[in-house]
């Protein structure tokens, strides 16, 4: 036993042994990791080694009495030549402890994938409509939307992780599309951060534009009746904005629509929450919404 | 006595004769030869066995679900790996036979 190496988890263990028997075809490989994951489940983890020796010395046993001493190396494929290269990096001392330490927030990360992949490209692309109630993103628009996206994608990551365990190479795979998509992502909003502080427009503002578009259309009314303040109808009754001009719905929706164009603010009146007119409008457009022409 | 270097020789019969009996998989292999007394045999040892075996055409394999995990591979002997069991039987016999009488003469001679 090497008593130089870290603690070995059980999934690391398995992990160095399929990379060691790389150029083995790919169900033979699979099914002696899920035996000998079936054997790990009953070992404590402090004496896995003790067990059955270490990883190199299982795999070399294992080649002894395949017959495989003379076949090897023959590799398959690029994957597996690249199994074996990720393999060396992995036993470097300190990819070792690195990866002691990774054991530990792993759990963590199975758990909260699936929040991150629904969450961040409502980020990205929805911007301050996001959340309407943290921590649930909104899909679509929809919160109960993001609830189950989110409940069933993690649910599927901690699937994928526990599975990959096992050796299952279409669980290995989801667990890495996991992986992928939220690293792609973050890598995404780091990018969209930096478009849009180099363009000032961006395609993270185009989004806002249509995100705030669908609010307005949200809240403009749609029927309006004028009341004495006994509760008595006034027929008749003509309403004006700020420049005289009569106030029409439509017309407000039709001259909303045409002045936010992709990627241009010009022509637009921001106002405040709290109803105030803002005149210069700033780079950032969160919490204004846009009122017709200036 | 250490039985590591002997049980590599005799694995491939004890995994044979474990076999006939019934069909299983790789982990309740190695269980079921330890519980024969051969405690000293190796995962690694009997799945090299296995996969030499099965190479050779002495053994069947099928998927079967399981109850407590993903679906698992059972192997089971066949017609040449059962008539590479009876050489063995034999074999093991005379040699064995051959042993006993060597070892008695040894011991006769110490003592």
């Amino acid at each position: 036993m090497n008593t130089t190496h870290a603690r070995m988890t059980a999934e690391h263990y398995l992990d160095r042994v399929r990379a060691l028997l790389a150029d083995l075809p790919e169900d033979e490989r699979s099914d002696l990791i899920q035996d000998l994951a079936a054997h790990l489940d009953e070992i404590d983890e402090r004496e896995i080694e003790t067990e059955l020796g270490t990883p190199e010395e299982f795999v070399a046993e294992f080649r002894t009495m395949a017959g495989l001493d003379g076949e090897r190396i023959q590799m398959s494929g690029l994957f597996d030549r690249l199994a074996v290269r990720a393999d060396a990096v992995r036993r470097h001392p300190t990819v070792e402890r690195i990866g002691v330490h990774w054991q530990h927030v792993r759990p963590v990360w199975v758990g909260i994938r699936g929040w991150l992949i629904v969450a961040l490209p409502a980020v990205i692309w929805a911007d301050h409509l996001a959340f309407r109630r943290f921590p649930i993103p909104q899909v679509e628009g929809s919160p109960l939307g993001g609830l189950v996206a989110v409940t069933a994608l993690t649910a599927l990551s901690v699937i994928a992780a526990q599975r990959t365990v096992a050796g299952k190479s279409m669980w290995r795979v989801t667990n890495g599309l996991f992986n992928a998509a939220v690293v792609w992502m973050l890598a995404s909003s780091l990018l969209g951060g930096v478009l849009y502080t180099d363009r000032g427009v961006s395609m993270r503002e185009d989004a806002v534009t249509h995100a705030i578009l669908e609010d307005v259309h949200t809240i403009l009314p749609e029927d309006l009746t004028a009341t004495t303040p006994d509760g008595e109808p006034i027929e008749a009754v003509r309403l004006y904005d700020q420049n005289g001009q009569p106030f029409d719905v439509d017309h407000i929706r039709e001259r909303l629509e045409g002045n936010w164009g992709y990627g241009t603010r010009e022509g637009v009146v921001y106002f405040s929450l709290d109803g105030a007119p803002v005149d210069d409008p700033p780079d950032q457009t969160d919490n204004l919404y846009p009122s017709g022409d200036r | 006595m250490d039985t590591t270097q002997l049980l590599k020789g005799v694995l491939e019969s004890a995994v044979l004769a474990v076999l006939e009996g019934e069909s299983t998989y790789g982990y309740d292999l190695v269980r079921k030869l330890r519980e024969a007394g051969l405690e000293e045999v190796g995962d690694a040892s009997v799945y090299g066995t296995l996969r030499r075996l099965y190479g050779a055409g002495m053994l069947t394999s099928e998927i079967v679900p399981s109850d407590e995990g993903p679906a698992r591979k059972y192997y089971g002997i066949n017609r040449s790996g059962r008539e590479q069991l009876d050489t063995s039987r034999k074999t093991w016999a005379e040699f064995t036979t051959v042993m006993d009488r060597l070892l008695e003469t040894d011991e006769e001679a110490i003592s």
